[in-house]
């Protein structure tokens, strides 16, 4: 649905996205995850065609992207980070007001501004003026405003950003609502929580380049299959330790009391037999499990700069197929 | 008013609702009727003490009047347009703007459009004031009506140039600055130059001095001198700058330079325009490195 093709920005010689490459399917949900300068809102405003990158291209819907492209201009609603709202207009005048411009005129403008408007459950603000509307309120409205022309791509920067928990909740109901109608929706967060919740797919951003994308589930796959096994015992820890220590996959082992830490080198078939192996020593096996992985900590361990990768920078849905 | 031209409806909206526009129209007409009245009292006492009925006084009065609101009319102008898109900006509706059908060139155009319309409103506000000198005669209706119409492409210009400034700058304070330093430039530059330039240009003759057709002062001044009888203002500044009084240029000055004017104008904003349109290329015109 939409394709970010080898993107470079540069903001004189600092270089904001460095050969980005980003491709998001018709439908899904994608989470666009990074630290702070990363580059994300770059990225969503050439997606967006307000501003144009130095290399590379945007497709949207099989049409070439970009501003003087209207047609496929009109098919993405952008919520940006700072909302966009005109304080001074009231909220059904500021959904009308970008009604007309996409073109709606005034009695299919006033419909589908009081249809959004119950959408997003601010019916009973209609006549209340932006700005004295709460941070969540305007969120929403913000939110009502990138549907007016019923685009099948939704583009949303920081949008749980400073909502209380309730809102965000609420927020995060709609989105998901959104989605399941079908419509193509990207979210940059720094939420990981909201963004493992909300999205089927995800895009790690580092320094202006995916340092990781594909399947949310595919790429916690790969994590978990990362993180060690905690093998935990009801009794006879040392000679489990023994028993452990002999064995060739096992690479390295940490003891917190009756739980053994291994780092083990295998499929799950292996794993299945040297939990076999355990039982006929007669180790009394107790739990045997992976930890499991967060996307917080994929998040930190692509982008803690300086510190050891341990988890290598690829395509996750390429490399599980 | 709701398909083509959503920007000039809700300025117009908020406008009405706001104090900005009355309060503007309320200091100008104050300012404006204080001078007139002050003006036609001193004249009245005269004419008490003289016995000598004389309506020249009236048409200084006048001609104050008319400079005044003009140079008030300038300095309103970049209120309206300095913040257009520079505001937006600021308050990030501008990309949400740029995402929607609506081209750079609608958006240029409909914001100086609902500038046009108030800064129109304050001038026709003023007529009143400036008819002040009627009650003794020395000026027709017809002929403050028609300098009143030389306000408009000046003002035009300055709202012009709001826009270029609004277009470029990423802060209204900044734009702000921005246009009123030009406006400030382009009303002392056309005469400063060829006035301090004119004792080295004798032989070949000043051609720099064509500058003062940009200069936006200059027909409303040339056209109230006229009309007050008193030509000789403008012959001297000519003088000073080394022009020919009474040639084709100085002959026909008040449409020479209303000509230049719309002209630049119309150039500004197109540079506007440009500015405010993505672009591969980084902009030429822009006073921040950032897109």
């Amino acid at each position: 649905m939409l394709q970010v093709e080898h993107v470079k920005k540069f903001y004189g010689h600092f270089c904001a996205l460095d050969d980005l490459t980003m491709h998001i399917s018709e439908g899904s949900l994608y989470g666009f995850v990074g630290p702070n300068g990363a580059g994300k809102t770059t990225a969503i405003r050439i997606m967006t065609g307000i501003i144009y990158p130095d290399e590379g291209s945007v497709t949207v819907a099989g049409m070439p992207g970009g501003y003087e492209h209207a047609e496929s201009r009109s098919l993405i609603g952008y919520v940006p980070d700072a909302f966009g709202i005109y304080n001074n207009l009231r909220v059904s005048e500021y959904m009308e007001f970008f009604a007309a411009c996409y073109g709606l005129d005034g009695m299919e403008a006033r419909r589908r501004s009081e249809n959004l408007l119950k959408y997003v459950e601010l019916t009973d603000k209609a006549d209340f003026y932006v700005e004295s509307l709460s941070r969540g309120m305007k969120q929403k409205l913000a939110l009502a405003r990138a549907l007016i022309n019923d685009p099948p791509i939704l583009i949303m920067d920081e949008p749980t950003s400073g909502l209380d928990p309730r809102t965000r909740y609420e927020f995060k109901q709609i989105v998901g609502e959104l989605s399941d109608r079908g419509k193509t929706i990207i979210i940059s967060s720094h939420i990981l929580s909201d963004i493992s919740e909300l999205c089927t797919d995800i895009g790690i951003i580092d320094q202006g380049s995916i340092v990781m994308s594909g399947r949310l589930m595919d790429v916690m796959k790969v994590v978990t299959a990362e993180n060690p096994i905690i093998i935990s015992m009801a009794r006879r820890t040392t000679q489990a330790i023994r028993f452990l220590k002999e064995e060739k996959r096992v690479r390295s082992m940490a003891i917190k009391g009756n739980d053994i830490m291994i780092n083990f080198e295998g499929t799950a078939a292996d794993e299945a037999q040297l939990l076999k192996r355990m039982i006929e020593e007669g180790l009394p096996v107790h739990g045997f499990s992976r930890e499991k992985g967060s996307l917080e900590s994929i998040f930190m361990q692509l982008t803690g700069h300086g510190e050891e990768h341990t988890v290598a920078s690829y395509d996750a849905s390429e490399s599980y197929h | 008013m709701t398909r083509l031209n959503p920007i000039i409806k809700r300025d117009i909206e908020v406008r009405s609702r706001g104090f900005t526009l009355p309060v503007i129209m309320t200091a100008v007409n104050v300012v404006l009727f204080t001078i007139g009245f002050l003006g036609s009292f001193g004249v009245v006492s005269e004419m008490r003490q003289t016995w000598i009925a004389d309506y020249r006084p009236m048409l200084d009065i006048y001609m104050t009047v008319v400079l005044t609101e003009f140079v008030l009319i300038l300095l309103i102008c970049p209120v309206y347009t300095a913040s257009a898109i520079s505001g937006e900006r600021e308050t990030g509706t501008f990309d949400l703007l740029l995402t929607t059908r609506l081209t750079p060139a609608n958006i240029v155009t409909e914001k100086l459009i609902s500038a046009c319309i108030s800064v129109g409103a304050i001038i026709i506000s003023c007529l009143p004031a400036m008819l002040l000198p009627l009650i003794f005669g020395g000026v027709s209706v017809q002929s403050a009506i028609g300098v009143m119409l030389l306000f408009l492409p000046e003002a035009f210009l300055v709202l012009s140039i709001g826009m270029l400034a609004s277009s470029a700058g990423r802060s209204v304070v900044r734009s702000t600055v921005i246009c009123y330093a030009v406006v400030v430039g382009l009303i002392t530059i056309p005469v400063l130059i060829p006035v301090l330039t004119r004792p080295f240009m004798v032989e070949q003759g000043n051609r720099i001095s064509y500058l003062i057709a940009a200069d936006p002062l200059l027909p409303v001044f040339a056209a109230v001198t006229r009309q007050a009888g008193r030509p000789g203002a403008v012959r001297i500044l000519f003088s000073m700058m080394g022009l020919v009084p009474d040639d084709a240029f100085t002959e026909h000055i008040i449409l020479i330079s209303v000509m230049v004017q719309l002209a630049l104008s119309f150039a500004l904003l197109l540079i506007a325009v440009i500015n405010i349109t993505p672009r591969r290329k980084s902009r030429k015109f822009a006073f921040d490195s950032k897109n």
